[in-house]
């Protein structure tokens, strides 16, 4: 009996789309660790146990004392929690894009700004520093909302392009690069006319993760977490598209359905995620080949490890933008790829080119 | 009961594809479709599967008895899927959308990977597998599938003789075991003649015959589809066989 369980358990058939317990664990055990060390260190560096105990303080009939001054909480609660939130969910959600648009593009060289949303995204923010419209309104911050909207815009253009010029993959991504190409152009020209803002703009496009309380977090959160659900419905879908268009409307697909779906999603998650955080590379595209080479192919895999070991990456190397320079901070997206590129080169070369 | 194909036409940008094609495919035999390089052999395939739109009806009666299985010309390789999620994704329709496939349609699976007799490559990744394996991967996808029709185009036009006859076989027992009705588009006349029950013959979009496979494989009929003299000789045991005269002058 126990022979013909574990043959159940061992036939490949069975162990189809299924990830290995330990490393699940693993990937269990990074989130956890990143999450939780990104809370007690700092500039200001809080004892893990107190940080842990006021933590667990928020659970119902316990009532601990954390030996954290006021000080330490308030760093705590409205400091290093929204960031560590506001990380997870930057790094998750722009992951999970790019293992989207690998998908659906069946291109290794897919990231979340394909569709011209980076180009999109930094010139609706060149705009509105140029313009100077955070002036016209007290204590409102424009920039990402130019962001989220040249994003969006950028993506919607590249997108009628495409359709005009093909229902194939490979028109929508070469839409896309025109579009990039044109806005970047753009952006640069405005940059070039006003040097004065030079600075801001240039540290608003090199990505940071900063806020202070919640309102970043609020914003990201809900948007995050329902467009990755709907990617997480849709993973079967995606590895149906792993096969040719005929053959996966021959078994029940809807190809076209699903690209303009997972298209949309991405798009939104994109957007998002660079209003409130700037342009961070490298996370949409290394994290997915990560979670591929180490995990598997198969997007019930894909999707779901990459929303957590990306947000977990940006929380881990936000860790370093704080401390390796502090008091001062390092721009993120320097570190994304100061780690990230020889990281994601070793994997690579484990995988001896099986990508 | 018959799949009845009735005046099917395919248009592709004001150029005739198919035209009028009407045939009457009986449930339960293996159809070969004949026919030169770019005489419409897969796009009649992908008009019967519902895959390219066309004019013209079809009536599969499907609703009734199963579905659909289409296997295309190259079929993809995706890289690092095992052979067991390669024929798992057979099941697709079998699956609410939002869930994973069940333990039945993990057995499904088994026994059209067992029947195919690929039980100790279910581990392998699909792209290590000879082209012999892969198409017998494919088969054994659409077992799981439960189709009931299958269209198979051109499976054997990359397979060295060995492998065209096995992956041959396993598509006559499968289509008596499953009583599947089984349409392939060939390009091995002798594999036609040995193979199929009836037999459709295409030329320039056009259906130049159809009927039992020993009654349309006429010499003068191969010869007018392929432009060029064929001969059909008996042999002792009175199986025939196809030679196809080359005119290299």
């Amino acid at each position: 009996m126990i022979k013909l369980e574990r043959t159940v358990r061992d036939n490949a058939v069975f162990k189809a789309f299924k990830l290995s317990f330990s490393l699940k664990i693993a990937t269990i055990l990074c989130f956890v660790a990143a999450t939780f060390s990104a809370l007690f260190i700092g500039v200001t560096p809080l004892s893990p146990s107190s940080v842990l105990v006021e933590i667990l303080n928020i659970l119902p009939f316990l009532n601990l004392n954390s030996d954290l001054s006021e000080l330490e909480a308030t760093i705590l609660w409205q400091w290093r929690l929204p960031r560590v939130f506001l990380g997870f969910f930057v790094g998750a959600s722009l992951a999970v894009a790019g293992a989207g648009f690998q998908g659906i593009f069946r291109n290794p060289l897919a990231d979340p700004f394909l569709l011209g949303s980076a180009a999109g995204a930094g010139l609706g923010a060149t705009f509105v520093i140029i313009l100077n419209i955070n002036s016209w309104v007290i204590n409102f911050d424009f920039v990402p909302v130019g962001a989220f909207l040249g994003a969006l815009g950028a993506t919607i253009i590249a997108t009628f392009i495409g359709r005009i010029a093909g229902s194939a993959p490979a028109s929508l991504l070469l839409a896309g690069v025109a579009t990039a190409s044109f806005l970047t152009a753009c952006q640069t020209y405005l940059m070039q006319r006003n040097l004065m803002t030079l600075q801001e703009i240039y540290g608003w496009l090199i990505g940071r993760i900063s806020t202070s309380g919640w309102s970043e977090v609020s914003l990201i959160a809900p948007c995050s977490l329902v467009c990755f659900f709907i990617l997480f419905l849709h993973r079967k879908e995606l590895d149906l598209l792993r096969l040719s268009e005929e053959e996966a409307v021959a078994l029940g697909g809807n190809p076209k359905r699903t690209r303009r779906l997972i298209i949309v999603t991405c798009a939104l998650l994109t957007a998002v995620a660079v209003s409130v955080s700037g342009l961070i590379a490298f996370v949409g595209i290394i994290v997915p080949h990560i979670v591929r080479l180490s995990m598997g192919y198969s997007y019930r895999l894909i999707i779901p490890f990459s929303f957590l070991l990306g947000g977990s990456f940006l929380v881990f190397t936000d860790i370093i933008a704080r401390v390796a320079i502090a008091p001062a901070e390092l721009p993120i997206g320097v570190i994304t790829a100061f780690l990230g590129a020889p990281f994601f080169a070793f994997i690579l070369i484990l995988a001896r080119g099986r990508l | 009961m018959n799949i009845e194909i009735e005046n099917l036409s395919l248009t592709i940008r004001n150029s005739n594809i198919l035209n009028r094609i009407s045939a009457s495919v009986p449930y339960g035999s293996v159809t070969a479709v004949l026919g030169a390089n770019g005489s419409g052999k897969s796009s009649f395939l992908k008009c019967l599967a519902g895959i390219i739109p066309y004019q013209g009806k079809i009536k599969t009666r499907l609703d009734k008895f199963g579905k659909i299985s289409y296997v295309p010309q190259r079929p993809a390789v995706p890289i690092g899927m095992t052979l067991a999620e390669f024929v798992l994704l057979g099941r697709f329709e079998y699956t609410k959308w939002y869930l994973s496939e069940t333990s039945l349609d993990r057995e499904k699976c088994e026994e059209a990977i067992t029947s195919l007799s690929l039980s100790q490559l279910a581990g392998r990744f699909v792209e290590t597998l000879s082209g012999g394996e892969l198409q017998r991967a494919v088969l054994a996808r659409a077992v799981a599938q439960e189709a009931t029709l299958l269209l198979l185009d051109e499976p054997t036009s990359a397979l060295d003789i060995v492998n065209q006859i096995e992956v041959m076989s396993y598509l006559v027992t499968l289509q008596k075991r499953h009583k599947l009705t089984i349409i392939i588009a060939l390009h091995d006349l002798n594999l036609a003649l040995n193979y199929s029950d009836r037999t459709l013959l295409l030329k320039d979009g056009g259906m130049i015959g159809f009927g039992k496979t020993r009654n349309i494989m006429s010499a003068e009929k191969l010869s007018e589809v392929y432009k060029s003299p064929i001969e059909i000789r008996s042999q002792e045991d009175g199986n025939k066989t196809i030679f196809v005269k080359y005119n290299l002058s």
